[in-house]
């Protein structure tokens, strides 16, 4: 496996280092209106309740073409395949088969059909991000920096989504399989959720959102149910957001909260921020009403250099923890290249 | 290890020829519905054209006027082409200026002979940017040409000149800001989506 994901990296890199030569003197395989990168990442999780180290290497495409037509454009296709490669992870994410696995992993890949009203209504078929609260209203592509997916136990999902952009709101609603990075049908899995929000162009942008349906993981099928909302103000170099939800897992209640300061250099080379989460679930709503809850802080640092590097750090602090949940302390550190 | 130095190798080979590209994930990039809604109202279509800024480019803005794009603007750029009744109606071109607090990203609305539709801030995260100032810095911008916009600025380029000053009573900085903004826009559409361009007048003859 080790010596494909070598494999992998030497053949792309040699296929995109021709297609540039090629871009260079006019001509492009991808066709007008494209744009591609190559992005790599090495990614060390330090586990300091195990004293443990794990490795996440990830190499992908990134692939945005525009179809158009004489007078309009018909609708944008985004294509993200990964190769990633763990080493030595106790807990491995669903997707891998063990802690030192190798798969391909898709971040997105759809196309998005505009051409019916001009971006305001617009048919989106493949894997996207599922639509709920501040996970999908802002950009946290192969970043360290995540929110609330963990909460819902999926972030990118299989399906097809109505999306778009009126005068007073921005909109998307999604029926997916349920089953994250590949299309499974154990279970029948299936989620039904959609946001619906004001302008994120705005200072101050606000949504609601919804998720209900029946998640594939490693346990089998979860049935779960949220309703949440979301906020975010801007405030020069100031990004405040809030999230909260309730719902229920498995018909136990349950109810979120998450906040979040960030902070910005002025030439946004440099970003900190803060984040505090807090869960609450019922341990058996036929029994009882007895619920246990958790929480945790972290803090992280991106920093976008120039050319195409990027390096960030993040440290996540367990406040409460329960013996039924995984909340453990941890470190991350990142190295991000995108050509 | 011989294949790891060999991948990192070519990787650093493969980053000297090529221009970078921006940090950010491509799925965050957005059309400026928003901005076209507001600047062209209803019946409008719009049609992506994407053009490669080069370091040239950058130089030939310069030699129209004091200043120039930014280094982190070489690269693609969308050119959003606007159409009524499938003739050409104008263009829509999103740029980014950096301020004090951050970027500022701006949708240009230009009309078919490249004067000045109206702006749209898509991204301003100071509290000047409410709809009030929009409304008076866009009235004075309004259907004015490029020789017409620089006679608000100083031969420098760097401030306000007297005119441009008497212009723009509310917000100065932010309306200097505005300004330049609306010159490189007007600049590097006419350089970098030449051809384009010429094609599309051909075409609505």
């Amino acid at each position: 496996m080790k010596k494909l994901f070598l494999f992998c990296l030497q053949t792309s890199v040699m296929f995109f280092s021709q297609l540039s030569f090629a871009t260079s003197e006019g001509f492009n395989v991808l066709g007008e209106n494209s744009r591609w990168a190559i992005d790599a990442s090495t990614r060390l999780t330090h586990n300091l309740d195990d004293d443990n180290n794990a490795f996440t290497h990830a190499l992908g495409l990134d692939i945005h073409k525009v179809f158009s037509g004489e007078t309009s454009d018909i609708g944008t296709l985004v294509f993200q395949p990964y190769i990633v490669k763990i080493n030595n992870y106790e807990n491995p994410p669903f997707t891998f088969d063990d802690g030192n696995d190798t798969e391909l992993t898709w971040r997105i890949a759809n196309f998005n059909y505009t051409a019916l009203s001009h971006g305001q209504f617009n048919i989106k078929v493949g894997h996207f991000e599922v639509p709920f609260g501040l996970e999908y209203a802002k950009d946290t592509n192969g970043t360290l920096r995540q929110f609330t997916f963990s909460d819902r136990g999926i972030k990118g999902d299989w399906g097809v989504s109505v999306n778009g952009i009126l005068p007073e709101l921005d909109y998307e609603i999604a029926l997916t399989r349920g089953s994250g990075n590949d299309i499974r049908s154990k279970g029948n899995p299936h989620i039904f959720s959609g946001r619906i929000g004001t302008p994120s162009n705005k200072n101050i942008v606000a949504g609601l959102s919804w998720f209900t349906g029946d998640v594939l993981g490693k346990s089998g099928v979860i049935q779960r149910k949220k309703f949440g909302i979301d906020a975010t103000y801007y405030y020069y170099q100031w990004e405040f957001s809030a999230e909260s939800s309730v719902g229920s897992t498995n018909n136990n209640d349950t109810v979120n909260g998450f906040i979040e300061t960030l902070w910005m250099s002025p030439r946004e080379s440099v970003s900190v921020y803060a984040q505090l989460g807090y869960q609450s679930t019922e341990l058996d709503h036929v029994a009882s009403n007895v619920t246990e809850s958790t929480s945790y802080w972290l803090t992280g640092v991106q920093w976008l250099i120039p050319n195409g590097f990027d390096i960030s750090a993040q440290y996540k602090h367990k406040l409460k923890y329960t013996a039924t949940t995984e909340t453990d302390s941890v470190l991350n550190i990142q190295i991000r290249y995108r050509i | 290890m011989l294949n790891k130095i060999t991948s990192l190798l070519i990787l650093i080979t493969l980053h000297l020829f090529i221009a970078s590209q921006a940090n950010a994930a491509f799925c965050s990039l957005r059309d400026p519905v928003s901005a076209i809604q507001i600047l062209y109202e209803k019946g409008y279509e719009y049609r992506s054209v994407v053009t490669l800024i080069t370091e040239d480019d950058r130089v030939a803005v310069k030699q129209k006027l004091s200043f120039t794009l930014h280094q982190s603007e070489v690269g693609k750029h969308t050119l959003y082409v606007l159409y009524k009744d499938k003739k050409h109606a104008g263009f829509l071109q999103a740029r980014s200026e950096w301020a004090k607090w951050g970027l500022v990203e701006i949708a240009w609305g230009i009309n078919v002979d490249r004067s000045i539709k109206g702006f749209y801030y898509q991204r301003c995260r100071s509290i000047e940017c409410n709809d009030n100032t929009i409304q008076s810095i866009n009235a004075v911008l309004q259907n004015k040409s490029f020789s017409q916009l620089q006679a608000l600025l100083s031969e420098d380029g760097e401030t306000l000149s007297s005119e441009g000053q008497s212009a723009f009573k509310i917000a100065p900085q932010l309306a200097l800001l505005t300004l330049h903004s609306a010159l490189k826009t007007l600049a590097i559409t006419d350089i970098s989506w030449k051809e384009d361009i010429d094609k599309i007048a051909v075409a609505n003859k």
